[in-house]
């Protein structure tokens, strides 16, 4: 039953490079991400798509790195935490979630800036209903939450750039 | 959380597809969104030899289009795409309520699809466990055994229970699903679709694949509405669920439809409890005449197969239903 199976070869554009790899077909793209390209940035929380800490972007669209097949982004744009950063600078995302303590342990953090970006890439100025709505799927062990849902709303009202308090 | 190997095939269109899935059959599994396959996988409670991968198919299977009288929605829709869509958002506000109450945004409610949510398993609080905490028991009937855990000595069946949220909305507004094989494909109506059977919810052979799901386009004076009761309001499965579909005519009920979720192996259609308003006028105490009567229909089913109390579930049948029932009437009203 449990049969290794011909690994294949994955290529997808992870944070802007290219990179080809071997994976197993039942590979996640969380493992691939973390045990190949040693992006540890994306964390494993559940490992059943409940927590949220594994969440990246696919072609900028949210998804459960722990829940998606390696190959099935096959070919696509990853985006990270690690690709948030540009040229040394921290992400406008990253520097209003420290500005406002919205860090804790940080276990939930990677998921909680993708979720961020992918929100605000969609609703420059979210309102609270929808800044939580967004976050709902995301499990903060430390219950930091009200940080978390400040620095965003902090985001939101402030021209990029603007952010600290 | 590591999942089992099984090799991994994406066929470049339909009919590739299912001559791969004749060829497989049921040591083979569809994958779409993953989001009930992998989870499923990960806990050992399905291990396919090959997964078949969608993907590719997503441009010929998504989308809504209009024929004649039907809407005829793509399984591989994304839920986002289906609740954000403008014809569902505004005439069938009951089904993207559905569909955006499955996850959350970003629990793959991009990747996630509407045939996926009508293909789900069955789910029971002692079936959706890791395999550690299964290997306590005796395999139940879901798993090929003999015994139903919340059942107890006397189950002779499966009781979990279904706790997808639009398969319940689809199953009120009367939905039917287009299943294709290589050898051609049935069109078959949700109530038929769904078996009642926990060991095996949908009537999907091995070598099918859903590919469609056809409603009727809504008629002027539709209501619908989903209410859902579960512990969060984001990533949780119903505890209780209750989606209508209500049909108002000169201030009067012409027709009404309640399928409850979380409570049978199918979505449970209650006839019975909602024939009485037809002719009525959709006032408060006729709602909640008939929400009552669905609760006193759906008490036999309630057994202790999920993480909140059966009394509690019980009691709020009535609830949801009434609160359903009065926001679709509102709806159809014109109203909210």
């Amino acid at each position: 039953m449990d049969q290794p199976r011909p690994k294949q070869i994955f290529s997808a554009q992870v944070n802007g490079q290219w990179v080809e790899l071997l994976v197993a077909p039942q590979e996640t793209l969380l493992e691939a991400l973390r045990d190949h390209l040693e992006l540890t940035g994306s964390k494993e929380g559940c490992g059943e798509g409940v927590c949220g800490a594994c969440t990246v972007l696919v072609e900028g669209q949210p998804r459960r790195a722990c829940l998606t097949l390696a190959l099935e982004a096959q070919g696509l744009s990853v985006l990270t935490v690690e690709g948030l950063a540009q040229g040394g600078e921290l992400s406008r995302e990253q520097g209003a979630f420290i500005a406002h303590g919205a860090i804790q342990c940080g276990f939930c953090a990677p998921g909680m800036l993708m979720a961020t970006r992918d929100l605000l890439s969609r609703d420059p100025a979210p309102d609270q209903a929808a800044i939580r709505r967004q976050l709902s799927g995301h499990v903060c062990r430390c219950t930091g939450y009200a940080k978390i849902v400040e620095a965003v709303a902090a985001l939101g009202q402030a021209a990029p750039g603007e952010e600290q308090p | 959380m590591s999942l089992p190997c099984f090799e991994y095939l994406a066929p470049q269109g339909l009919a590739e597809a299912l001559e791969l899935k004749a060829l497989w059959g049921q040591r083979a599994a569809w994958l779409a969104g993953g989001s009930d396959l992998l989870a499923r996988a990960k806990q050992g409670l399905v291990s396919p030899e090959a997964v078949i991968s969608l993907k590719n198919l997503t441009p010929d299977l998504s989308g809504l289009s209009q024929e004649a009288n039907q809407l005829v929605l793509g399984a591989q829709t994304t839920l986002h795409q289906a609740f954000g869509h403008p014809l569902i958002a505004r005439e069938l506000p009951g089904l993207a309520e559905a569909l955006s109450a499955i996850g959350a945004p970003t629990l793959q409610q991009r990747v996630a699809t509407l045939g996926g949510n009508l293909c789900a398993q069955t789910r029971c609080l002692h079936y959706n466990q890791s395999a550690l905490w299964r290997a306590g028991l005796a395999p139940c009937f879901k798993l090929g055994g003999e015994v139903c855990h919340p059942g107890g000595a006397s189950a002779d069946r499966c009781r979990s229970t279904c706790q997808s949220d639009g398969a319940v909305m689809l199953m009120a507004l009367g939905a039917s699903v287009v299943l294709a094989s290589a050898a051609g494909q049935r069109t078959l109506a949700l109530e038929g679709f769904f078996t009642g059977q926990g060991e095996r919810p949908q009537d999907l052979a091995p070598e099918e694949l859903l590919t469609h799901a056809i409603l009727e386009r809504p008629a002027p004076g539709l209501g619908t509405a989903y209410v859902k009761m579960a512990s969060r309001g984001a990533v949780d499965f119903p505890l209780v669920s209750a989606g209508v579909a209500l049909r108002i005519e000169g201030g009067l009920i012409a027709s009404a439809r309640l399928a409850l979720g979380a409570v049978y192996a199918a979505p449970l259609l209650l006839k019975t409890a909602m024939d009485p308003l037809l002719g009525l006028a959709p006032t408060p105490a006729n709602l909640a005449q008939a929400a009552a009567q669905a609760g006193r229909d759906a008490a036999p089913f309630m057994i202790e197969n999920h993480s909140a109390p059966a009394a509690w579930r019980a009691q709020m049948v009535p609830v949801a239903v009434e609160r359903a029932l009065a926001k679709a009437a509102a709806r159809a009203l014109g109203g909210a």
